[in-house]
């Protein structure tokens, strides 16, 4: 019995320091009024994980084998960040090297903070095989966090799968094709503590100070509107597989088909600003993400010194808000750098933080009767030709918050990776295709150019060069003139909200393997190009840029994405 | 079932891991532990005014300069990031979602939430003296109060929000989605109460940046005005006058520099200070190109410029006059440019108002002139307006308009002057211009007097009689169902 017994004690640490310097020397504005400006920020974190393992494995006779694991996590993360800065300085050689340096006036500052916040976990898992042929698990996981209030530490998550190897039934091992079959259907939960420390209780913070008698006096203020019901955001997922291998493993692969169902989602809700908080973080609504995911390898060509292999990968993705509460219909947010803001929508029957404005049809031409058309400001304000001709969505003959549809979403309808191999005896070509179809983004540059906020600022010419004019009447793009009567809330439109597709040659690899003897053991040299070329109608610089950055929860825009580099890279392999 | 498993491990090893998951507070305070004594609520407090000072870009730059003067006929803008945003405002083309509208609402209402606060705990807290709880009472109330006068003055009545102690988040945030507006005189009714509250339990006298007895009064002296309720406005100004202590300034081309902060003429005003979070930005929107400026100052490609009639309205010696800057040598070309009008007599509309002259000691864009709310000069116009409109002109409200006159050089002006209660009015009205121009009272004056949307239609402007209001936000009303936007907006 004991020797079927395995106890494990895992222990980790990691620590990492940053420290970011930055000085501002007098040869910019900004330093120059300063008298330079210099700052030090540093930032520790630490994590460590303790994880105790108990696992019993059996066999019973040649057909049962089983196993038993239990076990139980700790892990903390702790970040202390102390940062200072400094003005005014002698002299603009010591940088960041001589903060006390500065005048030691108010405008110096520092700055330092301590969070730590803990998990705990409790896990438990069995498997059950008989003959190879038919695997079963379940498992549990019981989380806990620190950031949860004393009802709510602890959330308790299973899942469990059931697995046929039908290429190991005596019905199937006579067909020669099938080399392995294998059908799996898997239901699971997880957590997730996504929110941050404190979020369920109340503290209070230093708040903007105040300056009485000349001198600053440093208050409060209440840090949030706390909640403490908060509780663990839960994935269900539903999952049905299968992998083949099939022609002597020529095609080989898996398709799965997923429903992941993610309830009590941790989101921040807006709130009327009158209670003193824009947002309250809460368990809300359910968003329902379902697809299939493909995955197929294939040996295409394989003869003499030829051989030519794919892989290729695909995903379908539907992504739906299923369920809100009732007393949150609609949540409109959003802001971006370019003064646009309440862009996107969370709303039943949509996909999460669909873009949400007006539709456009065309443009008012010379001699339509604009003043009997639903235009957001009248002919007396100046609504002419050349103007986009929103559309009513209600009817009631006029342009406002009603007439807003979904525009787009951030989700792609279907994403792929198409990678193919060939090589002949020492020569090998590999090409990487990477696919994404159906996503939508808020491109700012468009809004600049369509909305400039002044002249210094980022256009696309086809704006100006292609609007309309009396002698261009097209329904393509507005003239430009008294943007503001289709501008503020009605610039989150249809020509804003763009269809953000691509299809990237990312990587191609030409590579020869150079035949060598003795002094080593192999010589390989090669020619790469990344990011060759991208076909989209996107026209900012990169269409799979967010500006918002990839965290989750955040809605997607484009704003002055840093380029994506092209680069083209010679390399030799030495291996000795 | 999976509460009862859940349950079970957590009871199982709670003595060896609850411990492990306790949520400790480091950077931040916890309520129960700093509320204790007179100095966490004084803390609490002063958080409370950091909220409500009008400084800054956020503050003083939107509220002061753009939506207080920027519809009329003072001032307007071109130039840098912010014209596309003001436009809407100089051309009377606003509509709920413009976000200056949204960002001011979010102001106050914060600064009410916050003073409420302290006025939840001055009820909870024990140990400290009534006297001072009381005195903490007064000055959440006046901060409440001075919220909502602001709010009134840009939307009309919004709603009155309290939140009674110990609410729990789903009745706080009925609260929030489902208060009406209060109406016009319910609204009236309640920041009257706070500030009266403020003015009776605080003593005249102490600084003038905190509330007292006298900025109390002249809140209320102003909202009283703008409501037109002459007699009550009469009566308070005279008390603020009479009993405050205040004096004029001897020196009005130095009121608004920093080293003119020591008057006793600011009844209340924001302190700012380089290096705080109260920060006076409006120089760096003054400069005209390329103007000479000190290494210290910055120049902004926003650029706030002042009509050439409303500077032509001074007579030629009032100092007043002088804080304009109608023409200048641009280091680049070196040679005299107008700014008034151009040599053809083109009026340029580029006058710059330079009242707050930069602080020698700024940082960049941040200079440290503190910024009036409501100084004497206002007040004694307040009397001499109501005055004229309770019995037409008279001699007292003559008197006060040339305390104002004679301190800068203007002509003095005598009843004879004035055949109607209009032509005073009229004479009053372009008073307060001269007077308060770059300190964000002209909309409020214009519209009590009748002719904020005349003079925008003059001004060329497709102005609507609606637009004495702007319009609640868009967010907010996307946010409370019970909300009703203000007419001609819907």
């Amino acid at each position: 019995m004991v020797n079927n017994l395995t106890a494990t004690l895992r222990l980790g640490a990691e620590a990492n320091q940053t420290r970011l310097d930055s000085y501002r020397d007098r040869q910019t504005l900004a330093g120059l009024a300063n008298g330079g400006i210099g700052s030090v920020q540093t930032t520790e974190f630490s994590h460590w994980l303790a994880e105790g393992l108990l696992k019993y494995e059996n066999t019973f006779g040649n057909d049962h084998s089983f196993s038993l694991l239990g076990g139980i996590t700790f892990e903390e993360f702790l970040t202390r960040e102390l940062d200072g800065s400094a003005s005014n300085f002698l002299s603009d050689v010591t940088g960041t090297n001589n903060l006390q340096g500065g005048d030691g006036d108010a405008n110096d500052d520092v700055a330092s903070s301590k969070i730590k916040n803990q998990l705990n976990g409790f896990i438990g898992r069995a498997t059950y095989d008989y003959q190879g042929k038919y695997l079963l698990t379940a498992s549990f996981r019981i989380d806990g966090s620190s950031r949860f209030s004393e009802e709510n530490k602890y959330a308790f998550f299973p899942s469990g799968s059931i697995g046929w190897r039908l290429s190991k039934e005596s019905f199937l091992a006579d067909v020669a094709a099938i080399d392995d079959l294998k059908l799996r259907v898997g239901y699971g939960e997880l957590g997730n503590q996504g929110i941050d420390n404190f979020e369920t209780r109340q503290t209070l913070i230093a708040g903007g100070n105040s300056v009485f008698g000349g001198s600053i006096v440093q208050g409060v203020v209440a840090a949030r509107l706390p909640n403490p019901d908060l509780t663990w955001e839960t994935t269900r997922e539903v999952n049905v597989g299968l992998d083949f291998g099939v022609l002597g493993n020529r095609i080989s692969g898996s398709i799965d088909f997923f429903n992941r169902v993610t309830v009590d989602q941790l989101f921040n809700r807006p709130l009327p600003s009158v209670v003193g908080f824009n947002s309250v973080r809460v368990n809300l609504g359910e968003v329902r993400n379902r697809g299939v995911d493909i995955g197929v390898k294939t040996v295409n060509i394989e003869k003499g010194d030829f051989r030519w292999t794919s892989f290729i990968n695909g995903s379908f993705l539907s992504n739906e808000v299923t369920e809100l509460p009732d007393f949150a219909e609609e949540i409109i947010q959003g802001n971006i750098g370019t003064f646009i803001n309440q862009y996107t929508v969370i709303t039943e029957g949509a996909p999460l933080r669909a873009f949400y404005g007006f539709e456009i049809d065309g443009m008012f031409q010379q001699g339509d009767d604009i003043a009997s058309a639903a235009t957001p400001f009248s002919v007396d304000d100046g609504y002419a030709a050349g103007m986009p001709r929103f559309v009513d969505q209600n009817g009631d003959g006029e342009i406002n918050a009603e007439d807003r549809v979904v525009l787009g979403d951030p989700f792609p309808d279907f994403s792929f990776g198409f990678n193919n191999r060939l090589e002949y005896k020492n020569l090998s070509l590999e090409v990487f295709i990477q696919g994404v179809q159906g996503i939508e983004s808020l491109d700012a540059n468009v809004t600049e150019s369509l909305y400039p906020t002044n002249s210094f600022r980022n256009s696309i010419s086809r704006y100006y060069l292609d609007r309309w004019t009396p002698e261009n009447p097209t329904n393509e793009l507005p003239s430009g003139e008294n943007a503001n009567l289709y501008g503020g809330a009605f610039a989150i439109n249809s020509l804003t909200v763009v269809d953000a597709s691509f299809i990237r040659f990312r990587n191609i690899t030409l590579g020869y393997n150079v035949p060598v003897q003795g002094w080593a053991s192999s010589l390989g040299v090669y020619v790469a190009a990344d990011n060759l070329i991208t076909i989209t109608d996107f026209e900012s610089f990169d269409p799979d840029a967010s500006a918002q950055g990839g965290q989750a929860g955040v809605v997607r825009s484009s704003y002055n994405s840093y380029p994506l580099a092209r680069t083209f890279r010679l390399g030799v392999d030495v291996t000795f | 079932m999976k509460k009862y498993i859940t349950l079970l491990f957590a009871v199982a090893m709670l003595s060896a891991c609850n411990d492990f998951l306790e949520e400790e507070v480091f950077t931040e305070f916890d309520p129960a532990e700093f509320l204790q004594d007179e100095s966490g609520i004084d803390a609490l407090l002063v958080g409370a005014y950091s909220q409500v000072e009008i400084t800054g870009f956020g503050g003083a730059r939107d509220y002061f300069n753009i939506l207080q003067e920027f519809p009329t006929d003072i001032a307007w803008e071109t130039g840098g990031g912010l014209e596309r945003l003001v436009v809407p405002i100089i051309n009377f083309a606003w509509d709920p979602s413009l976000g200056f509208f949204n960002n001011q609402y979010n102001r106050y209402y914060s600064a009410i939430a916050t003073a409420n606060n302290v006025l939840l705990v001055a009820d909870d807290v024990q140990g400290v003296d009534e006297a001072s709880l009381n005195r903490a009472r007064a000055e959440a109330r006046f901060i409440r109060g001075l919220s909502y006068y602001i709010l009134h003055n840009l939307f009309g009545p919004t709603p009155i929000i309290e939140i009674p102690a110990g609410a729990s988040l789903d009745e706080i945030e009925a609260i929030g989605r489902e208060t009406p507006r209060a109406t016009e005189e319910e609204y009236r009714g309640y920041v009257e109460g706070d500030l009266v509250f403020a003015a009776e339990t605080l003593e005249f006298g102490g600084l003038s940046s905190r509330a007292n007895r006298g900025n109390a009064l002249a809140v209320l002296t102003k909202f009283y005005l703008n409501n037109k309720q002459w007699t009550e406005a009469a009566a308070t100004a005279l008390q603020v006058i009479e009993e405050g202590g205040y004096a004029l300034f001897n020196d009005y081309s130095t009121l608004f520099a920093v080293s003119g902060e020591s008057n006793n003429e600011f009844i209340f005003r924001f302190e700012c200070l380089v290096g705080s979070s109260q920060q006076n930005v409006y120089m760096p929107h003054a400069f005209p190109p390329n103007f000479p400026i000190a290494s210290n100052w910055e120049n902004f490609g926003a650029q706030f410029r002042t009509y050439t009639a409303f500077y032509e309205t001074f007579d030629e010696d009032d100092v007043r006059r002088a804080l304009f800057v109608s023409e200048y040598t641009p280091t680049t070309s070196g040679e005299l440019t107008p700014l008034d009008r151009d040599a053809d007599g083109n009026p340029l509309d580029n006058v710059r108002s330079f009242k707050f002259i930069p602080d020698p000691d700024a940082q960049g864009r941040f200079n440290g002139n503190d910024i009036p709310f409501i100084r004497l000069a206002d007040i004694l116009l307040v009397r001499a307006e109501a005055l004229n409109e309770l019995s037409g002109p008279n001699q007292e409200s003559i008197d006060l308009i040339n305390q104002v006159r004679e301190r800068v050089s203007a002509s003095v002006v005598s009843l004879g002057d004035f055949g109607s209660q209009e032509a005073l009015r009229d004479f009053i009205l372009a008073e307060r211009g001269r007077e308060l121009y770059t300190e964000g009272v002209r909309r409020e004056d214009l519209i009590r007097h009748g002719s904020f949307i005349q003079q925008a239609i003059d001004r060329g402007k497709n102005a609507q009689p609606h637009q004495v209001l702007y319009p609640l936000p868009q967010a907010q009303l996307d946010n409370n169902p019970n909300l009703v936007q203000n007419p001609g907006y819907e």
